[in-house]
């Protein structure tokens, strides 16, 4: 019995390998391996839970895509957050060094240049165009072995997703996949060009972007002056319901959808209010779901129109208010995911003080991480809800939600020392909304009561009352008991900062 | 190991043996077993997804004592819902019909009386002592796992603390905790010291081998004072939050001119709700409760040990007064004020009301928010609600936008007809307002429909920027036919917390 298995298992992977040998031939060329490289990098990605310091780091393997000029194009979550990154070309064993030249969160692109000698016989990738529904292309998975791996897939969907990085969302390949181990920038090819790059992946489906936002951002990268993703700043829900349509004064024919809400860093936030009914974006019609007919993609959200813009380019709205049509144009801005009250950019490192061992953190998307993969269910009730509801920009991005992350326990600070996970909302009677508040709080001690640092904790109403008395040899013993660096951010006095 | 097979038990049976021998000595069993009841409880469950349904019917038994003319004291637990109740004397074999006098869901307690007024006769009361003795051994004497024979169990009495009652899951109180298995079916039997009730068996806890807890006298005899007036009222109304432990801090006693030796709590929160709003402020420090020094970690001295001052607070009844010394910006007062019962408000706890409270109209189904309701998406339910349900639950009491509602109402079901096609995002949402006027309440909704007199009925929901829309005369000619259709008995049920689902009795069944 146990023999009859091992031979059917030798079967099996004689039977594996020829398909793959089989795929190979099919699909790859000498040519494609001379324009992909393999980009190790080497990131430290920031610890939330100390923020003075930062995790363990770790060796990523992604592939590079050689373009314009041999250059690396690769994913910015491969090396935004490296400390150092190296290429090295397949089937050559050498290690070349590597330098960025500029990376985009948003776009989730890199785009990196050798720092010294350049392999040989490296070529630039050729372009392709969109894919349509349906159509085929070749994956290549190259991250161990000598040569590239091919496996053929189909254009299943495009949908308006967000970036790894960033909860920015831009139209992504939904490939059918059921074999894991894909989503580290592998390319997509057709007819020997290439048609879109692989970021991320779940169980069934592979994630990559099209090939139209790579050669945008080649693009723009070799330009005098990069131009960014811009932004609509406007969220809208459906117009389906007949009772709605009627009730906002819509014609029962006529699309278009609610718009709920208008970010205050909008070009729109002064045209615009919750209510009115957005009809058309650059006279292009809206659906009663929010889509419109795309060459290629067929239905997709309207925001996809987004990725085709760039900051500064002028959009023109038409609306339905009180059932009378209005016309807006304005220049709308760049996307900038630091201005949001809870930053999405995940690798960002915090921004936190520390004062007489309160740890003081702004609440952002990479603190709710991590609770883990379920953070969802995990974090902080009042962190969930605020990063649900109330997540836009205000005071136009300077306002950010301070949270006292931990209590670092000193004799100073006994009696606070189980305190974690609430809102500082106001320090020595100064509202504060981010860190530089904070510190300009600290500098400005209450009338009558100068000696002492007054935190207010929401949603409790609790505060916490420190000395200012001996806070610098507080914080000497604190970096002597705790190891913290030197560098870490201790709350000093200063000149209130402007 | 043969032998082994035969040594270990033997040893075992030793040691049970002996133990057994001063535990006989420790209760006389002989005077008590006519005073203990096992009781059968067949109770319903309302459905808290359908609230005009109720779960199938489901057996249970737990155990009571008599203790005089109140009749038999059990567990709230024991007979929650409970729609045929009968007690069962130790070795008699006729089950007799009860129902429940009174039940006080907050301290886990009920009474229960006998459809035979001569039931009781002959029988001895139990007596209650006034506290466990700490340390001391107590018997645990009740009907554990169902079995039909009285059972005794014993321990220690190792803590007394202030803690949650399970029950509801949302009160506090006094309990004491003992180094004996209390297993279900033990709840409601009396735990005893040198022939006297010290308490009542009532919750365990799961991670912890043999640790039980028993509801000590104060709170039972606190019990059967509330009641004296033919009404339960409750422990008192607390709705206030003080920092334990924060005038440890060297800096903070400064700050608020605290002298050495003081202790307190400093307050941070009065609720709206609370008896102690407009006496007591946020930033007072209080040093006595009743004359009794608080020390800086919020505890007194209670029956010889350190226990949070709301245990002596919680013992008081409605109208009692309270006194305090407080400290408010440096300068020393002396307090009082008056406490009161329950009244409508948001409470997270779980209800034992005959329904759910809600509202149907035009297919939608608004129902009153409750901690049963959250436990419809299952035993993890504080991760797997929806988020703003979650949210809500826990910070309904603190949030100014549930100040003094009654009710927090959520579109919990959608009968789905083409009236209502479009509801469908809406659904486990808070509803805030109807045609633009705030809901307080589920009787709310009716009553704004009622004057409504334009073409829509809008609905508008917590941080939903898009109203949900109905064509009004729509939605109203169509809402008999959604009932109908999906054959709907209740349309709307607005019963009050005094509307106790146990609602067993033997009237109207004839001789």
């Amino acid at each position: 019995m146990k023999k009859n298995k091992n031979m059917a298992t030798q079967y099996s992977i004689l039977i594996l390998l020829f398909t793959c040998f089989h795929a190979v031939r099919g699909f790859a060329s000498d040519r494609l391996e001379s324009s992909i490289v393999r980009v190790f990098s080497y990131v430290q990605r920031p610890d939330f839970d100390s923020p003075w310091t930062t995790k363990q780091s770790e060796k990523l393997v992604h592939m590079g895509i050689v373009v314009g000029h041999k250059q690396i194009l690769v994913s910015a979550y491969a090396v935004r957050s490296a400390k150092h990154f190296e290429a090295e070309k397949i089937g050559d064993s050498k290690r070349y060094p590597l330098k960025m030249k500029i990376v985009d969160p948003v776009a989730n692109l890199a785009m990196l240049e050798f720092s010294d000698e350049t392999p040989e016989g490296l070529e630039d990738v050729q372009f392709g165009e969109d894919l349509e529904l349906g159509a085929n292309c070749t994956i290549f998975q190259g991250i161990e072995g000598e040569s590239l791996v091919a496996r053929a897939l189909r254009l299943r969907e495009v949908q308006l997703q967000a970036g790894v990085l960033t909860s920015y969302a831009m139209p992504q390949y939904v490939l059918e996949i059921r074999k894991p181990g894909y989503g580290w920038f592998e390319p997509l090819m057709r007819n020997g060009k290439l048609v879109g790059a692989a970021i991320s992946q779940n169980a069934s489906s592979v994630f990559a972007l099209p090939v139209s936002l790579i050669k945008r951002f080649v693009r723009e990268v070799n330009s005098d002056h990069y131009r960014p993703f811009p932004e609509l700043g406007v969220n809208f829900s459906t117009l389906l319901s007949p009772a709605l349509r009627k009730y906002g004064k819509a014609s029962e024919f006529e699309d278009g959808v609610w718009i709920q809400d208008v970010k205050e860093t909008s070009a729109f936030a002064k045209d615009l209010k919750a209510g009115d009914i957005l009809l058309e974006v650059n006279e292009v019609g809206v659906s009663a779901r929010g889509s419109y007919d795309h060459p290629l993609w067929g239905r997709i959200s309207i925001l996809a129109k987004l990725s085709e813009m760039f900051a500064g380019d002028t959009v023109e709205l038409k609306i339905l208010r009180a059932g009378q049509e209005k016309t807006f144009k304005e220049k709308i801005g760049e996307y900038n995911p630091e201005q949001e009250r809870i930053p999405s950019v995940i690798d960002a490192p915090p921004r936190y003080l520390i004062y007489g061992g309160l740890v003081i953190q702004e609440l952002t998307e990479g603190l709710l991480q991590s609770w883990g993969t379920a953070w969802r269910k995990r974090a902080p009730l009042t962190y969930l809800y605020e990063d649900a509801f109330h997540s836009w920009p205000k005071r136009g991005g300077k306002s950010k939600i301070l949270v006292l992350q931990r209590v670092l326990p000193l004799d100073f600070n006994k009696g606070y020392q189980s305190m974690e996970d609430s809102f500082v909302t106001e320090v020595n009677g100064h509202k504060v909304e981010n860190v530089e508040d904070l510190h300009d709080a600290l500098n400005k001690p209450e009338k009558g009561k100068e000696q002492f640092a007054r935190f207010h904790l929401e949603p409790g109403n609790e505060e916490i009352i420190l000395s200012y008395k001996g806070i610098t040899k507080v914080h000497t013993q604190l970096r002597q008991r705790y190891s913290i660096p030197t560098t870490a951010q201790f709350w000093e006095p200063s000149p209130p900062s402007h | 190991m043969r032998w082994n097979f035969l040594l270990h038990p033997l040893l075992f049976l030793c040691l049970t043996l002996l133990l057994g021998a001063g535990d006989l000595f420790a209760v006389n069993l002989g005077s008590m077993r006519k005073s203990l009841f096992k009781i059968h409880v067949i109770s319903q469950i309302p459905n808290y997804e359908q609230p005009w349904a109720q779960n199938a019917v489901s057996g249970s038994s737990g155990t009571g004592f008599y203790i005089g003319k109140e009749g038999i004291l059990t567990n709230a637990h024991v007979v929650a819902d409970g729609k045929f109740i009968t007690v069962q004397r130790d070795g008699d074999d006729r089950p007799m019909t009860a129902r429940v006098r009174f039940i006080a869901h907050d301290c886990d307690l009920a009474l229960l009386e006998v459809s035979d007024p001569n039931y009781f006769n002959g029988v001895p009361a139990l007596k209650f002592a006034d506290f466990p003795e700490m340390r001391g051994t107590v018997n645990t004497i009740g009907y554990p796992t169902g079995g039909e024979q009285l059972s005794i169990t014993q321990g220690v009495v190792s803590r007394v603390s202030y803690r949650r009652y399970v029950h509801t899951g949302a009160d506090s109180h006094l309990l004491v905790q003992v180094d004996a298995a209390i297993n279900p079916g033990n709840s409601g039997g009396p735990v005893v010291q040198k022939d006297k009730v010290v308490g009542v068996a009532f919750q365990s806890q799961a991670a912890a081998e043999n640790t039980g807890y028993i509801i000590p006298t104060p709170i039972v005899r606190r019990f059967l004072t509330d009641i004296k007036d033919g009404r339960y009222d409750g422990h008192p109304v607390q709705g206030m939050w003080f920092m334990e432990g924060a005038l440890e801090n060297l800096a903070t006693r400064e700050y608020h001119k605290l002298k050495k030796g003081d202790g307190g709590v400093k307050v941070n929160r009065i609720s709206d709700y609370s008896p102690a709003k407009g006496t007591l402020f946020p930033g007072d420090i209080i040093l006595t409760i009743d004359g009794q020094p608080i020390g800086v970690d919020g505890k007194i001295v209670m029956f010889n040990e350190r226990i949070s001052l709301r245990a002596l607070y919680d013992l008081k009844q409605r109208g009692d007064k309270v006194t305090m010394d407080i400290l408010r910006d440096g300068e020393r007062k002396k307090v009082d004020y008056a406490l009161v019962a329950k009244s409508n408000f948001y409470e997270p706890g779980m209800k034992f009301t005959s329904r759910p409270r809600f509202y149907t109209v035009a297919g939608l189904v608004f129902s009153s928010l409750t901690r049963n309701y959250l436990g419809e998406w299952g035993k993890s339910w504080t991760y797997d609600a929806p988020l703003i349900l979650r949210y809500v639950q826990n910070f309904a009491t603190e949030l100014p936008l549930f100040a003094g509602k009654r009710d927090i109402v959520v579109l919990s079901e959608r009968l789905a007809h083409p009236v209502n096609t479009y509801a469908g995002p809406f659904m486990e949402e808070v509803l805030l307002r109807v045609n633009g006027k705030t809901i307080d309440s589920v009787e709310d909704i009716p009553r704004i429909i009622a004057e409504e007199k334009g073409e829509f009925l809008t609905f508008e929901f917590l941080d939903q920027n898009t109203p949900l829309v109905l064509d009004r005369k729509a939605a109203l000619d169509a809402d008999k036919t959604i009932l109908q259709q999906y054959q709907i008995p209740l349309s709307k049920w607005f019963g009050s917390d005094s509307d106790d689902g146990a609602t067993a009795n033997w009237e109207g069944e004839g001789a």
